[in-house]
């Protein structure tokens, strides 16, 4: 039983490491710091040094809860009825 | 059995002896010498650093800096202070860096900006990451924490920041977040 289980892990790994990493694009924010690599870098320049001055707050949702606790990096989700 | 027998009878007699200097155990650290006469040396907890009784720092600014670093030539791009003492900040002294808890990261884009807040203050930043020189910067209800988010819906591009409230009382340091202000700010370019 116990060895049953140690290959199972192996063989996952195996497959997981032959696989060709998933292309970045950096057009969105799906994981903690942008990308599975967290590189905390966007591709996107539709904000450039030509408009940034035009910055506006857009939309805020208030998030009430304890405080004092480390609230991480927010995530982009595609929204369902698009995926 | 024996040894643990042996140690209650004597306790003194299984003391490992004083190391003497420049030998003791692998890993050790050396003696620290005493202070020269006339000087005394204090002792911070870990992690903590000197402050002054006015709860600013006990060493001379700037207290927190992003610092840009070209890898392929081996140098320092830039460097700038991030963030300001709001107490200070009032009475005109603003390159000084946040001197309380900062816990925000950048984002860098290829639109060639550096997104960072710096929670302490309640502000936002929007840096030239060529310069680190200042493009844009609001101040937000709450106190920012963690790395903004970058995303583009409908062709639109959005730049989001979660901030906290988390009941710090106000100081020389830090500018407490307005009540009922925790939650996510969203900033773009109005259409």
């Amino acid at each position: 039983m116990k060895t049953g289980r140690f290959t199972a892990v192996l063989l996952a790994g195996a497959i997981s490491s032959g696989a060709p990493a998933p292309r970045q694009t950096y057009s969105n924010w799906n994981d903690y710091g942008g990308s599975s690599d967290s590189r905390q870098y966007s591709a996107l320049k539709l904000i450039n040094k030509s408009n940034v001055t035009r910055l506006q707050l857009v939309w805020s949702v208030k998030a009430p809860g304890p405080t004092g606790r480390f609230s991480f990096n927010p995530r982009w989700r595609r929204p369902r009825w698009t995926r | 059995m024996d040894s643990i027998a042996a140690y209650l009878k004597n306790p003194p007699a299984g003391e490992v002896p004083a190391a003497a200097p420049g030998a003791g155990t692998p890993g050790a650290r050396p003696p620290i010498p005493p202070p020269p006469s006339g000087q005394t040396r204090f002792y911070g907890p870990f992690g903590n650093v000197f402050r002054a009784s006015n709860g600013l720092l006990a060493f001379s600014p700037p207290w927190s800096s992003l610092v840009a670093y070209a890898l392929n030539e081996g140098r320092i791009k830039w460097r700038r202070p991030i963030g300001t003492t709001p107490g200070l900040a009032a009475q005109g002294i603003k390159d000084t860096g946040s001197t309380s808890f900062i816990r925000n990261g950048p984002a860098a884009t290829a639109g060639a900006l550096l997104i960072i807040a710096s929670g302490p203050d309640r502000m936002v930043h929007i840096l030239d990451k060529d310069t680190g020189q200042t493009l844009w910067e609001t101040e937000l209800k709450a106190n920012a924490d963690g790395i903004p988010a970058v995303y583009e819906v409908g062709g639109r591009e959005y730049i989001a920041f979660f901030a906290a409230a988390s009941g710090a009382k106000e100081s020389l340091a830090y500018t407490p977040a307005e009540p009922d202000s925790q939650g996510y700010y969203v900033f773009s370019i109005p259409r």
